[in-house]
């Protein structure tokens, strides 16, 4: 299992789009990945959409990725830039 | 009876029509007979096949949104999709009906309200509005199991639609030559139908509240921009109204006609019409509008609200963000302007008599130079994904200028030693905001790229006027003779030095007084984005001659008064 910590830089916090676009990422590269999300006390499963809305997201707010499983290296990689970016409304 | 209803703007805009409400379907809380199978794995089927036919439904959606309203708006149905393959609200649907016996409506409908209770605990605006999407979502579900036919509107006349909620897919099944406006009950700005409705063009005010009793075909107004719902107006008011419409209507077309057109004079001296913005969010504006560049980035919205300073990862990841949108349009990105008038927790400021007078902007940056390494580096870095302009902004003395440039070298040479990419085109340039960088712009002019006028602050710093004091208006109105001078002593010193210069400052945008500048030679006006296509049209009048003659008579005269009386007789004989 690997884990990082990101500091949501996009303006409008990490809404419906970057949400979805991160969780139909991890669904349909890494399908035997378990995805983790965490915000404080709360840890969500990173492949549901309506998991990554409630968790809420907001700008300059702290997440935590936990991935384990085939290829969590990558995977850590691919869906930690989805935190680090900028993204369109 | 006339009665006057205020909502929530949605989507801009005047409608005046008859109406025509749409009845909430009704998701059956006592479901008939069959629905209560009593075999969970009858009712799991049922589920499984609504839901297989809703991801084709939406699919459909999705692609035809794609094709009329482009990748952004159907980005919509692509999250409506993701929702139906998202495992936590399946395993909780399918735990409700193996589980509790549930039935696959009631299923559906306690496992939307959960996740749309969560939702509301998120307190924020842009969370909530994903309310609306998972009301929709369910919906169309309940309606699959129950087998009720999707709803269409079959409209006998262009009509105002009156609903208690429009769901995202309803809005976007909406007929465009049918559909004048849409009130809702509820809603908000931000919600999915909102969005449509602004990029259908269709007028739109939600979030009315309970709507008194409308009879269908009662004439009603519709006010976009404001919000404003007018039912069973009378003549006076509905004349305003019509007046207001068209007022709107010519400006959209003056939008769409001017938004890709280059922007020349009309004797084909081209100049560059930019965009003053202040945060991401007013990127939106920028393209619509046709903007040929962003001729003024404020980039304190970065550093403000927020305990620590932004990274210089993440200020190159803004950057480079608004580089890239701008598709090599150029980026002029204004260095940190704050001072003691502002709050900001990491930055130690003195407490100061006149912080508009004090240690601000670039004086700021100088004593403060780890903060300005910083932005300097972000900015180094970001300037090979576009076309960057940096503007250090309340430069005063040469030395000023030169103490950022060494910094900036600097940095360079850091980065070049590291073998890190950055531009060798970039430019720079200084503001023209204090009357002493306009009586030395020739030797400003010597060492920099550009000059832009910030005209509100070299007025306020020319007339010695405080521009928050309202009994001070006077010192700020128009454009002052001795402003001009100045602004034509800088155009002057960067024409005989060969390099650009613009106003950045609100008079850029003024339809008036614009040609003052164009005929002292200035070649960029940058404005808020909603200016750009009215100057526009307005520069194609007038010929770079013309506007010399008024620019020399203008800087003779003896206030800003005559200034504003001259130039709006100008304009009209021209």
């Amino acid at each position: 299992m690997n884990r990082k910590t990101y500091t949501i830089i996009n303006p409008t916090g990490f809404h419906t789009r970057p949400a979805r676009l991160f969780v139909d990422t991890a669904n349909e590269q890494f399908p035997d990945c378990q995805v983790t999300v965490i915000k404080g006390d709360k840890v969500i499963n990173g492949k549901s959409l309506l998991h990554m809305l409630t968790l809420g997201v907001k700008y300059q707010e702290q997440v935590t990725l936990e991935i384990s499983g085939d290829e969590e290296d990558k995977a850590q990689e691919v869906l930690g830039a989805f935190f680090e970016a900028i993204h369109h409304e | 009876m006339t009665v006057t209803l205020q909502g929530i703007p949605a989507s801009p805009g005047v409608a005046i029509g008859p109406v025509y409400i749409i009845e909430p379907t009704t998701i059956s809380q006592h479901p008939s007979p069959e629905l209560c199978a009593n075999s969970p794995e009858v009712e799991w089927q049922h589920f499984t096949k609504a839901l297989e036919q809703a991801k084709e439904q939406v699919t459909v959606l999705r692609d035809k949104t794609q094709a009329e309203l482009g990748t952004e708006k159907a980005e919509i149905f692509a999250s409506h999709l993701s929702i139906l393959r998202d495992p936590e609200f399946l395993a909780e649907i399918k735990k409700k009906i193996t589980e509790e016996h549930k039935n696959a409506v009631m299923a559906a409908k306690e496992t939307g309200d959960l996740f749309i209770e969560l939702l509301r605990q998120v307190q924020d605006e842009l969370f909530m509005g994903r309310i609306h999407d998972i009301e929709d979502i369910v919906h169309r579900l309940v309606q699959n199991i129950q087998g009720d036919e999707l709803g269409t509107l079959h409209l006998q006349q262009p009509s105002i639609v009156a609903a208690k909620d429009l769901t995202p897919s309803e809005t976007a099944s909406l007929d465009r030559a049918m559909v004048l406006a849409f009130i809702t009950e509820g809603g908000s700005a931000l919600s999915h139908s909102s969005i449509l409705a602004r990029s259908l063009g269709i007028p739109a005010v939600v979030g009315l509240g309970p709507l008194p009793d409308l009879h269908e075909g009662s004439s009603i107004i519709v006010d976009g921009i404001t919000g404003t719902v007018i039912i069973n107006p009378q003549a006076d008011i509905l004349s305003e109204y019509e007046q207001k419409r068209s007022a709107y209507i010519e400006e959209q077309s003056l939008i769409r006609h001017y938004a890709g057109k280059p922007s020349v004079t009309r004797d084909g001296v081209p100049i560059e019409i930019a965009a003053n913005i202040g945060s991401l969010q007013d990127l939106d504006g920028v393209l619509t509008n046709g903007a040929d560049g962003i001729g003024l980035f404020r980039t304190e919205f970065m550093f403000m609200d927020r305990p620590s300073m932004p990274s210089e990862d993440e200020q190159f990841e803004v950057y480079k963000f608004v580089l890239q949108r701008m598709k090599g349009k150029p980026v002029v990105i204004r260095t940190l302007d704050v001072g003691g008038d502002k709050q900001i927790p990491y930055i130690e400021l003195e407490q100061e008599a006149n912080p508009f007078l004090g240690v601000r902007a670039i004086r700021l940056c100088l004593q403060k130079e780890a903060l300005f390494r910083t932005q300097i580096r972000a900015l180094l870095r970001a300037s090979s994904f576009g076309k960057l302009r940096i503007l250090l902004p309340m430069v005063a003395t040469l030395e000023e200028l030169r103490a950022a440039k060494k910094i900036i070298a600097e940095e360079t040479t850091n980065f070049k030693q590291s073998g890190i990419s950055i531009s060798d085109s970039w430019e720079l340039g200084v503001m023209i905001e204090i009357p002493s960088a306009a009586l030395l712009a020739n030797h400003f002019a010597q060492e920099v790229d550009f000059f832009s006028v910030g005209t509100n602050d070299l007025t306020q710093y020319t007339m010695a006027a405080d521009r928050m004091n309202r009994s001070l208006t006077y010192l700020h109105q128009g454009l002052a003779p001795a402003v001009l001078q100045l602004i034509e002593l800088a155009a002057k010193a960067a024409r005989a030095h060969d390099i650009w210069i613009g106003v950045c400052g609100e008079l850029a945008g003024d339809p008036e007084l614009f040609p003052l500048f164009i005929g002292l030679g200035i070649t960029e006006l940058s404005m808020g984005p909603a200016s750009i296509p009215r100057i526009r049209s307005r520069l194609a009048q007038i010929t770079l001659h013309e506007a010399s003659q008024w620019a020399s008579q203008a800087s003779a005269m003896e206030s800003s008064e005559a200034i504003h009386t001259y130039m709006t007789g100008v304009f009209h004989e021209s």
